[in-house]
């Protein structure tokens, strides 16, 4: 009886682990070898759609597959070097002011993300309701359709400064926890402001930063529904990244099969990023 | 000498302004809107009215397809953020107290997987979790969404846990084990109440997890009734009928301040919880 007990203790944690981790990878890999459309009924087909994406056969694939390329690269840059910015700037301002900055910037977090896809829908409206397109007009500008202009540039934009908040706190803890007389001995070393950043505070704070961006570098290969709301991936399928094609994939044509076929590209991915970083990861449980 | 750094400083925070302002514009231009009556076309309310925020509580502007009344919509969405919530302070209330204090077969493994999830992002698994939940059939009711969201947020909930488990003293078990305590009282009355702070973050990181979901009631819920504020919000901006921006803002901030409130709260509990646990 006493051995059970911790069982009874770990069993409900046990049971969502199984039920939304480990059946569904399983059952991905199942579905993704069938033809299982919208009955949730499918045949077997063996490897048809893995030759339907890995052939090309797909019209869209290599386009999806390029974008979520330049979307990846563009929303790390952006959270990584926004936050690293950020943490490092408000340290350097201290006080209230800082504090300020940190607040404003800790906003995105705290907006659903349904409202923080609205900020952006209606930010870059192409009519006169739309935030730039109204200070555009004040200033004798004409108004653009700048979602449909600048699909990419506007998804990066929105899910790159998302990601701000968390790095600019975990980066700003780091800093904070560097001791005050190694930037100071630097300094009268003569280092100056870039020295210090990029021999100094980077390579001691290099842990949090490798931990952020294989942690950003998962999260936006896998989320799509900023863009989904946003662009809606179009026009035509100019910003859909390989997450949201899944997506559509399975629940706008109904192709669960050849969704989850896609589905486990992602996950294969994810688990070499996972387990590739495993040691940093593993090492420091921090964070 | 003396004035340099001070040059610096002022340069530093209006580069820092210029970057922030375009943020800062979005949710002004956010509030004013939700107080104006008619959309802006400048930066200043002209026609400061509180139209939209009786709408929202009395009757909801008309529009084919959407629902009368917003009282319905918030119940469902604290059902399911209060729901998310519940289950995972159940779920990692214990398993936090096991992983850090008991010993069993498999623990090594559990702890591996759970650092492994914890980085694995469980929306690629949404198509299969759709599976699985047509299977418990389940499809169409709150509970979908509770178990997915739980089952998203408790990794690192009971990583937290654990964490505040760790920092209690094992002289108190041990003194509470040898008065004769049971297992269940040991754990409710006596543990339990040392991991508030613990509890406290984390209970409200899964209400906000549940209050903002968006995918998951989107994916799984298919009848109106059961809409949340992130459906209904994001059905209003698809809507094609004529777009009502000041009443739009108006959901917005108002789907927005429990939010920001529980994250005020949140950093001064995890601070606290952090410290007395570390003093203690």
């Amino acid at each position: 009886m006493k051995k059970l007990i911790p069982y009874i203790f770990i069993l409900p944690l046990i049971l969502l682990i199984l039920l939304f981790y480990i059946i569904p990878a399983v059952s991905t890999f199942y579905i993704s070898l069938t033809d299982m459309g919208r009955s949730l009924k499918g045949d077997f087909v063996g490897l048809k759609n893995f030759t339907r994406m890995f052939s090309l056969e797909d019209p869209v694939i290599g386009r999806v597959l390029l974008n979520t390329l330049f979307y990846l690269a563009g929303a790390l840059a952006i959270t990584i070097i926004g936050g690293l910015l950020l943490a490092n700037t408000t340290a350097s301002l201290g006080g209230t002011i800082g504090a300020f900055f940190r607040l404003v910037w800790f906003l995105p977090r705290a907006t659903p993300p349904v409202v923080w896809a609205f900020l952006w829908i209606w930010a870059f409206n192409p009519t006169q309701f739309g935030l730039l397109n109204m200070i555009l007009s004040r200033i004798g500008l004409p108004g653009r359709g700048w979602i449909s202009l600048y699909p990419m540039l506007i998804v990066i934009l929105a899910n790159g400064i998302l990601g701000i908040p968390y790095t600019m706190t975990i980066l700003s803890a780091a800093i904070g926890n560097i001791p005050y007389e190694i930037i100071e001995a630097s300094r009268i070393d003569g280092a100056s402001g870039w020295q210090i950043i990029i021999r100094i505070k980077i390579p001691l704070i290099w842990w949090p930063l490798s931990f952020l961006t294989i942690w950003h570098t998962l999260s936006f290969l896998t989320t799509f529904q900023y863009i989904m709301m946003i662009t809606g991936g179009g026009p035509f399928y100019a910003s859909t990244p390989l997450a949201l094609y899944t997506y559509n994939k399975a629940f706008q044509n109904m192709e669960l099969g050849y969704g989850s076929a896609l589905a486990m590209v992602l996950i294969v991915l994810s688990m070499v990023i996972i387990l590739g970083f495993r040691q940093i990861l593993g090492l420091k449980r921090e964070a | 000498m003396m004035v340099a750094p001070r040059l610096k400083k002022i340069l530093l925070g209006s580069f820092l302004l210029l970057l922030t302002l375009p943020l800062l514009l979005l949710y002004v231009w956010l509030l004013f809107n939700s107080i104006n009556s008619g959309p802006l076309y400048s930066l200043i309310p002209n026609q400061p009215s509180l139209r939209s925020w009786i709408q929202l509580f009395s009757r909801l502007p008309k529009a084919s397809g959407m629902p009368e009344s917003i009282i319905p919509i918030i119940g469902n969405t604290v059902i399911v953020a209060g729901g998310v919530m519940i289950l995972n302070l159940f779920v990692c209330g214990l398993a936090g107290y096991a992983i850090s204090r008991l010993a069993f077969k498999g623990k090594e493994l559990l702890l591996s997987s759970l650092l492994i999830m914890k980085a694995f992002p469980m929306l690629i698994l949404l198509i299969a979790t759709y599976f699985v939940l047509f299977y418990l059939r389940i499809l169409n009711t709150f509970l979908s969404v509770i178990l997915a969201r739980a089952a998203m947020e408790l990794v690192m909930g009971t990583w937290i846990i654990k964490g505040f488990f760790d920092n209690i003293p094992r002289e108190i078990e041990e003194a509470a084990r040898i008065d004769g305590a049971s297992w269940i009282t040991l754990w409710g009355r006596i543990m339990i109440p040392l991991v508030r702070p613990g509890l406290l973050a984390v209970g409200i990181m899964a209400f906000i997890g549940g209050w903002s979901d968006f995918i998951f009631v989107y994916t799984f819920i298919f009848d109106q009734s059961k809409w949340t504020l992130s459906v209904f919000l994001y059905s209003l901006i698809a809507s094609q009928e004529s777009v009502d921006y000041n009443f739009l803002s108006t959901v917005s901030l108002f789907y927005m301040l429990p939010m920001i409130m529980m994250y005020g709260f949140i950093q001064k509990g995890l601070t606290k919880g952090v410290l007395g646990g570390g003093i203690k």
